[in-house]
């Protein structure tokens, strides 16, 4: 009396093959799951007792055990209800097939046996395809997800019924095949526009450079400024996606279950907004079963941090790290996981507590002390990992009403994108794609200087107090303007314009 | 053995530090004390002896008062300790001290009630200066103020006045950095231990002041710059120069004492007037409107002292062969009153001469540097340069000014920062740099 099906869970980011098994014994009627199940695979034992019995079949009053192999990893969530109950059916006997070595089941059952979607199904089709089986099996919602990935049949089911006829020949579903041109294409959110935002050139001037290099920003100024406004307008610059790109943070949003059933795959780059009470382990990641934290979320688009200054200080410093390898691992007893944080940073701050300095409008009230006590929140080597700071003004009224029309975004992004080709070739043969991820033999290749300009970044370092830690990062953002520039060379005029986006460093300025 | 030699050296000053550690001391109980022995070894004997000192006296209005002074056995031998650790402190830092009735001690601050008895100072102006003026203000100063107490502060300075202030940031810092450099030179009087920089981003000009002109406090070393000790720096500034000049002062502000310990003194209070809806200038205005004179340039502060034109100009002959001497102020009527007595018709000649000379000195000087510089600039960098003006303004604005594209804007910014001409504000916000760099 056993029975024997093949299901997937998943494991951080990936999926592993699971075995299901079922054994029925004469003996008192009892119903057990073993093989490290959690609260959710434990209580499918309901689940699958109610779906069986309102889906017509027979529920064996026999001594029940389901095993989940390999017996020594974690199993969580709903997505083995489908092959328990039908290793249970197999069992029992109630139908049967020969070819299940082919198949691959997930799915949620619900009382009424019908089969609702789970998380992570990208992972899992990708495993599928690694354990060389034919078919998936997944409920209806995740499959289109599931199809994103070529070589399987994927089944879409969305009751017990239609499975257990499915299997045995009597009705046909066709295996979903996408369209994965038109399924790329993005759809951008044409809600908002830098169009919107009146005046304010040199933020963005700034976000501008930000993007076309992967440069981390910090805008500081004053409440109303429009420090929030810019930042959430820069996910209508960001250049597209590659289609693995598109595939990475997918598999993110999968597991994650942020993906919804008409969106099955993140087609724009995210942008991530947490607020600020949030907690080290909800931005970098972390849990029992690990989950991928707000920077993951934000992998391969920004991750807006407002009001910097307000956010923990725990959660920032656990910033560093990531920020620097662009992943983020955790580490459990049992394993360690890996999730991808490759994210650009926008951070907006006030330039002091009451938020006026430097305002033409209000008059700051705030001491010296406090003023260098609200800096401090700000770690040196996490302002080392900001490329550019800008300083945003409030507009004047006349500004604000003005018909002075700024550029679209549109715009804007082509010529971001064509920085970004310039950068792909430049980085062809190694990891990184832009020029923000330069390491320091890199700047030394890629960032010369003629003797005249090189000059005068020394004296401005001099004259203007920027500090040492500076130096690289004005050399990376004049990269960017050249490239912006269609320049090979960087000249005079980038490297001074770069010096432009460095205020929080200088002794004085802000 | 270098601390007995030291001990010995220091004698008089030790037995004077003793004393004025007790707690309950002040100035006027250790005048009182010394009337009564003569000698600040007896004095501190008696305390030793009694363990308890009560002392009675009679003041002018035949009322007796009386105070008491206790120190414990623990006290008594922790005190050597402690003085020891002074000593060695002043030779470490090579600080000095001056005492109460040295011929050195100066001369304006003797004339004051109870001056401190005694004073520990560092570099030597404090030994040789006549007049002085002290500069005090705001410590949240706007540039306005900075650069008006910059510009007094070396005007007078180079007339052969010592500049003295409190060492504060703001206006105090500007004043010092303003007269540094030139003949009168410049004294910061400290509400700490001279061992302590206080504030801590202005070490460099505790360093250059400790050369070029003199540091002074009347505490102790390692004393940390508490509140109380403020006010009683604020009554050596006033008390060691014959005017006070108060640019910028909110309505509770230190300078406010200043001003005040000033009029008890009877020295000249002086007042930069600012703007009225300006928080950091409502003192200031309010000591105009009783009285204090007011002051736009720094004639209408020589004025007040009758400082005759020749003088000056006798004074600019001495610069130039490098010769510094000091020469008297002439006196007009009660300077302790706040209403000016002074004759305005020859008031008035002397400030069109004082302003024809200003303006001859400074501008040709002005000139010569930036226009140079200026000659230099490309076209566009000039349209820029123009463009600014002396307060400041947002490089968004400056951009459409100036019809340039917002990367332009800034690499030219960024070139003319780096020549020095322009200043950068805290916001990105730009303007042209004065001839006197007051930061």
């Amino acid at each position: 009396m056993l029975a024997k099906l093949y299901s997937s869970g998943i494991f951080g980011l990936d999926a592993f093959k699971v075995e299901v098994e079922v054994y029925l014994t004469k003996s008192l009627p009892s119903f057990h799951i073993v093989g490290l199940p959690d609260k959710a695979v434990n209580e499918s034992k309901e689940r699958v007792r109610a779906g069986i019995s309102s889906s017509n079949f027979h529920f064996p009053l026999e001594r029940i055990t389901v095993n989940l192999a390999p017996a020594d990893l974690k199993k969580e969530g709903p997505a083995f209800d489908l092959p328990i109950a039908l290793c249970i059916l197999l069992a029992t006997k109630q139908f049967n097939v020969d070819d299940l070595e082919k198949y691959m089941f997930v799915g949620e059952l619900s009382l009424n046996g019908d089969i609702k979607g789970v998380k992570g199904v990208l992972s899992i089709a990708i495993n599928c395809k690694n354990e060389c089986k034919e078919f998936l099996v997944v409920p209806k919602e995740n499959s289109f997800e599931a199809a994103m990935i070529s070589g399987i049949n994927v089944i879409p089911v969305e009751n017990l019924n239609q499975v257990v006829d499915y299997l045995q020949n009597r009705i046909d579903i066709k295996p979903v095949k996408i369209d994965r041109k038109k399924f790329l294409k993005g759809i951008l959110n044409n809600d908002i526009d830098f169009k919107d935002v009146r005046g304010q050139f040199q933020a963005k001037r700034a976000l501008e450079i930000a993007v076309a290099g992967g440069h981390n920003v910090i805008m500081a100024g004053p409440p109303g400024a429009g420090k929030s406004m810019l930042a959430k307008r820069v996910s209508t610059i960001l250049p597209k996606m590659s289609f693995d790109e598109i595939m990475e943070i997918t598999r993110i949003y999968s597991i994650s279950g942020f993906l919804s059933s008409n969106s099955n795959l993140i087609k724009n780059r995210p942008f991530r907004n947490p607020h600020h009470t949030i907690t080290d382990v909800g931005l970098i990641g972390g849990g029992v079963y690990p989950k991928p934290g707000e920077i993951s979320l934000a992998h391969n688009g920004v991750l807006f941090l407002d009001e910097i200054t307000e956010f923990s200080r725990n959660a920032l410093e656990s910033l560093r790290q990531p920020m620097e390898d662009r992943e983020i691992v955790i580490s459990r007893n049992k394993a360690s996981f890996k999730f991808p944080s490759k994210f650009m940073l926008i951070a907006s701050a006030n330039p002091c507590p009451c938020g006026y300095l430097g305002d033409s409008f209000n008059k700051c009230k705030c001491s010296y002390y406090q003023i260098s006590k609200y800096r401090k929140k700000l770690s040196g080597p996490l302002l080392d990992r900001i490329d550019i700071h800008v300083f945003v003004p409030r507009l004047l009224r006349k500004d604000l009403t003005g018909d002075l029309i700024s550029e679209s975004s549109i715009d804007i992004r082509k010529r971001v994108e064509k920085a970004r080709e310039i950068q792909k070739d430049r980085f062809s043969g190694s990891k990184i794609n832009c020029n923000a991820h330069m390491n320091t033999k890199h700047v030394a290749k890629y960032c010369k200087l003629k003797e005249d300009t090189k000059r005068l970044l020394e004296t401005a370092i001099e004259r203007m107090g920027i500090s040492g830690r500076g130096y690289y990062r004005i050399l990376k953002v004049s990269r960017t303007i050249a490239d912006l520039d269609q320049n090979e060379e960087i000249k005079i005029s980038h490297v001074s314009e770069a010096i432009q986006y460095r205020i929080l460093d200088k002794k004085y300025a802000w | 053995m270098i601390t007995r030699n030291l001990l010995k050296r220091y004698e008089k000053e030790i037995f004077i530090m003793k004393i004025m550690s007790i707690k309950g001391m002040n100035s006027r109980r250790f005048y009182l004390l010394y009337k009564e022995f003569k000698d600040p070894l007896k004095i501190w004997d008696f305390v030793k002896k009694e363990h308890q000192l009560s002392f009675k006296f009679h003041n002018s209005n035949n009322n007796s008062k009386n105070f008491s002074l206790s120190i414990d056995d623990s006290y008594n031998s922790k005190i050597d300790v402690w003085v020891k650790s002074q000593i060695l402190k002043l030779d470490e830092i090579g600080a000095k001290i001056i005492l109460f009735d040295d011929e050195n001690y100066p001369p304006l601050l003797k004339e004051i009630f109870y001056p401190p008895p005694i004073l520990f100072y560092k570099g030597e102006k404090i030994t040789n200066f006549s007049q002085s003026i002290s500069i005090v203000g705001n410590r949240r100063a706007t540039d306005y103020g900075k650069r008006v107490a910059y510009q007094l502060a070396s005007q007078l300075s180079s007339l052969g006045i010592t500049i003295v202030s409190g060492f504060a940031r703001g206006i105090d810092s500007s004043a010092h950095k303003g007269a540094k450099d030139e003949i009168g030179g410049t004294i910061a009087i400290f509400g700490n231990g001279l061992d302590i920089c206080y504030p801590s981003e202005n070490k460099d000009l505790y360093n250059e002041l400790a050369i070029k002109g003199s540091i002074v406090s009347e505490f102790p070393f390692r004393t940390p710059p508490e509140r109380l000790n403020f006010p009683r720096r604020n009554r050596l500034i006033s008390g060691i120069s014959h005017g006070v000049i108060i640019v910028e002062a909110g309505e509770r502000s230190g300078a406010l004492i200043t001003a005040n310990f000033a009029l008890e003194q009877g020295k000249e209070v002086f007042a930069v007037p600012g703007e009225i809806f300006n928080e950091n200038s409502v003192g200031v205005n309010r000591l105009i409107q009783d009285g204090a004179k007011l002051v736009i340039s720094v004639d209408d502060v020589l004025e007040e002292f009758g400082l005759i034109i020749k003088d000056i100009e006798n004074n600019r002959k001495r610069k130039k062969s490098k010769k510094v001497k000091n020469y008297e102020i002439k006196n007009e009527g009660k300077k302790y009153k706040y209403h000016r007595k002074c004759n305005r018709n020859r008031g008035k000649t002397n400030y069109n001469k004082e302003t024809q000379y200003n303006k001859e000195n400074k501008h040709v000087k002005k000139s010569l540097d930036i226009n140079d510089l200026i000659e230099n600039l490309t076209e566009e960098e000039k349209k820029v340069y123009l463009s600014l003006d002396d307060f400041s303004q947002y490089i968004d604005e400056i951009t459409k000014k100036c019809d340039l594209n917002i990367a332009k804007a800034s690499n030219i910014l960024t070139l003319l920062e780096i020549k020095g001409i322009i200043k950068c504000h805290p916001g990105n916000r730009y303007s042209k740099k004065l001839t006197n760099e007051h930061r």
